[in-house]
């Protein structure tokens, strides 16, 4: 495969074959490898090498920003996704499937985003004990992705 | 006797930004995943900017062709497919409340 081919090849002993990758990954904006190349900024014990992860990193980020509107909304329908989900399968296409999948895992955070923004506040009366904050909500993989990776990633 | 692949992953550093942009075509055309390489350098450092955003199309257009090839060599696994169906049925059901 070679996405798991340019993965492997980010832990490669030579640097070159290090820059090499991770400059592949920022030309076809693989969103998908944007973990690796975060190990490889914090970790790569070339400073090169480091700085070019940054770089791409951020490239990245602003194109999967672009394309898939994580500032913005979702534009595409939802019952487009869902038919391009169901023909993805039909046609056994595992790519479009994960992508497909992304957006109605992301979409569904967005609605309980909204959800939670526009309900109204809960009434504490005064006997009752304050109760504890609740655990956090388990986000989808596009925020775990997005929440996993350090701000200095991000910041240009 | 060098091959086509050769030759035109040669041109790519030719001064002249008209060959450099006739080796992009190329290789796009060509299609090898050994020219991934090379693009991702035109990408990353071209002094001309054209070049660049030429070199990443046909980079991503090369990858993207490979990527389709190896995903239409798989089939969808069970677990896949299980995801799927319970993904949709409560797509399904939410747009169900919402309407």
């Amino acid at each position: 495969m070679l996405y798991d081919d340019l993965i492997r090849r980010l832990r490669d002993p030579d640097q070159w074959v290090r820059v090499e990758t991770l400059r592949i990954l920022a030309m076809v904006e693989e969103a998908r490898a944007l973990r690796e190349i975060e190990w490889v900024y914090k970790n790569d014990p070339e400073m090169g090498v480091r700085q070019v992860a940054q770089w791409a990193g951020r490239s990245i980020m602003a194109a999967a920003k672009t394309t898939t509107g994580s500032i913005t909304p979702v534009l595409v329908k939802q019952a487009d996704r869902e038919d391009a989900l169901l023909s993805s399968l039909i046609e056994k296409d595992p790519r479009t499937y994960e992508q497909m999948q992304a957006q109605l895992l992301k979409q569904e955070l967005l609605d309980e985003m909204r959800q939670a923004s526009a309900a109204p506040p809960v009434a504490v009366r005064a006997e009752e004990p304050e109760r504890p904050a609740a655990p956090p909500r388990p986000l989808d993989r596009m925020a775990l992705l997005e929440a996993g990776l350090s701000d200095s990633f991000f910041e240009g | 006797m060098p091959d086509a692949l050769e030759i035109w992953l040669r041109r790519l550093r030719d001064p002249d930004p008209a060959t450099r942009r006739e080796a992009i075509r190329q290789l796009e055309f060509i299609g090898d995943p050994a020219a991934l390489g090379p693009l991702a350098q035109v990408f990353a450092l071209d002094t001309d900017l054209e070049l660049r955003r030429l070199a990443q199309a046909a980079g991503k257009n090369i990858y993207r062709a490979i990527i389709r090839r190896e995903a239409q060599a798989e089939a969808a696994s069970e677990a896949e497919r299980r995801t799927a169906s319970e993904i949709l049925a409560k797509a399904r059901a939410k747009r169900q409340q919402r309407d």
